[in-house]
């Protein structure tokens, strides 16, 4: 049997005091995965340790059975767009490409021409000859993106693509990162934003705290996630003849009241926001606002692992 | 798309040479230095101009050049390495499939040889005006002044990439002080430590030195420093994880 594209085995990594990740024992055999977690959550790090620019500090980790640390066989089969928007900005696109396709070993002669195929297929070709010192922030995202894709890599890792691009450069990269999925490479991609990583893959590997909470197709984790008591918040002039309206329904949980605003805490966020929007209308509340403190990833972690010893 | 694959050390090196030289004359480094470069001359020719006899004229030169030529491998490439994690572009060069050391490899090869061309020029030229109109210059002399040129430059290269391994924050500052005060500081030591200074051993192999002639053992002495330093770079680069977010 043939080993597995990326490959962990109780692998942690600590930076001094700080721990990157622990103990992770993790595998992808194919299409597109989604790391997902929360900044800080050892996604990054995990990447580095998958395109050997960092050592594990116990464990092991194999791209196609070899450590990326020590084979530069591995690395060959590896392309890696960093978060950061660092280049070499005194070179043009082109120049940038050119040089990393030929540090991966495309021989010389065609190295131009792979360059200028992976920047047509990032449509920067009108680009590609200047200075990447003026680039905006998608286009340095793209050329990365070019640089990452111009040796024909078999595993493609993407760190944080979507950060801070346009709309516009946000769709290319989206459409380009499932294109790179169906032409049967591994690509996986790292977001601390759950709609992100929707868009791109239904396969997501959740990271949390250097360790990984759950991983599996996304609908499974999605009802995970659901299972999360979510909090409303309505700011209104009669919390209290809300809050009685509200009570009466299996799926409120519990209510907290202060002067104007009725906390909500439900199973079914869904089915209460509509109930809300009924009572509202049939009493003729006047809402000042109304919020949910739970619409973030950050407070789905951290009920995932609550009680859980990390 | 053209397919990868696995790139030796010598042709890693050659690829890294053809970006730092393209590099190396877009920036404005290299302006200072060409500035610095004529600072021999210029002393050269204000000796001249006085009433010094020749081989003290020579002398001054090479003396002020001497600094000259350990200053401008610090400013080029006391950073080699130090300046990938400050821009973070080590995360294309490290997640590659070629050896680590050939990014040094590579940065010496392109800056090395251009600094050489440059003060060799400045430096055959100040020479011609230190002894102009006066007899006693011989070729021997530029030979031997070229030769402590190139051997210094290039143990000072080595040095100074072996300091900015150890020390990443600031590599130019702890090159220069480290050549411009502790290595004078060594060569002024009567015994024999003082053949670990990189200066001390460039004046005995440009023959102005007033006792000591062992032009040999000086370079045996400047190979044995490069050798060194280089080593401590290589293994650094080699070790080398710094974190970009932590």
């Amino acid at each position: 049997m043939s080993a597995p594209a990326i490959a962990t085995q109780a692998c942690s990594k600590w930076y001094g005091q700080v721990l990157g990740i622990s103990d992770l024992t993790w595998s992808v055999t194919e299409g597109v995965v989604g790391l997902l977690g929360p900044n800080g959550a050892g996604k990054s790090t995990l990447m580095k340790l998958m395109t050997g620019l960092i050592r594990p500090s116990r464990g092991t980790i194999q791209i196609y059975g070899e450590p990326p640390h020590k084979s530069a066989g591995a690395r060959r089969r590896i392309g890696y767009c960093p978060e950061h928007e660092g280049v070499y900005n005194d070179l043009t696109a082109l120049e940038f490409v050119t040089f990393m396709a030929e540090l991966s070993g495309v021989p010389g002669a065609k190295s131009r021409d792979a360059a200028a195929e992976a920047m047509a297929q990032m449509g920067m070709t009108k680009a590609q000859d200047r200075r990447l010192k003026g680039f905006s922030k998608g286009m340095r995202q793209r050329t990365k993106l070019a640089s990452t894709i111009v040796h024909d890599p078999d595993v493609i890792v993407l760190d944080e693509p979507l950060t801070g691009v346009d709309p516009l450069a946000r769709m290319a990269i989206t459409d380009m990162i499932r294109e790179f999925g169906k032409s049967g490479r591994i690509v996986v991609v790292s977001s601390h934003v759950l709609h992100e990583i929707e868009a791109l893959t239904s396969e997501i590997t959740l990271i949390h705290r250097g360790q990984i909470l759950a991983e599996g197709n996304i609908y499974g984790i999605r009802s995970l996630i659901d299972k999360h008591p979510h909090r409303i918040e309505v700011e209104c002039d009669r919390p209290r003849d809300l809050g009685s309206r509200l009570s009466a329904t299996d799926h409120v949980q519990r209510l907290t009241f202060t002067d104007d605003k009725v906390v909500v805490e439900t199973r079914d966020p869904d089915s209460c926001y509509d109930l809300i929007a009924d009572v509202v209308l049939e009493s003729d509340i006047v809402v000042q606002s109304l919020h949910s403190p739970d619409n973030n990833l950050s407070a789905v972690f951290e009920y995932l692992t609550s009680g859980r010893q990390i | 798309m053209a397919s990868g694959g696995i790139v030796s050390g010598a042709k890693a090196t050659t690829i890294i040479a053809r970006l730092t030289f393209k590099r190396l004359f877009r920036g404005k480094g290299i302006w200072f230095t060409f500035a610095l470069s004529l600072l021999p001359i210029l002393i050269a020719t204000l000796g001249g101009s006085s009433t010094g006899e020749p081989k003290e004229v020579w002398g001054a030169t090479f003396g002020i050049g001497v600094w000259l030529y350990c200053l401008a491998p610090a400013i080029h490439l006391a950073g080699a390495v130090a300046e990938e994690f400050d821009d973070k572009t080590f995360t294309y060069l490290w997640s590659r499939p070629f050896p680590r050391w050939s990014v040094i490899s590579g940065k010496v090869l392109a800056v090395l040889p251009t600094l050489c061309a440059l003060f060799t020029l400045s430096f055959t030229l100040a020479f011609y005006l230190s002894y102009r109109g006066a007899t006693g210059a011989n070729t021997g002399m530029l030979v031997h002044g070229i030769a402590a040129l190139w051997l210094g430059m290039a143990t000072a290269a080595c040095v100074c990439i072996g300091l900015g391994s150890l020390v990443p924050k600031f590599p130019m500052a702890i090159s220069i002080i480290y050549l411009l005060i502790i290595d004078i500081a060594i060569s002024a030591i009567p015994v024999a430590i003082n053949k670990a200074s990189v200066i001390y051993n460039m004046v005995v192999i440009s023959g102005l030195h007033e006792r000591s002639h062992d032009t040999v053992g000086a370079i045996i002495s400047l190979l044995c420093i490069s050798a060194v330093w280089m080593a401590v770079a290589v293994w650094r680069i080699g070790r080398a994880e710094y974190q970009t977010d932590k």
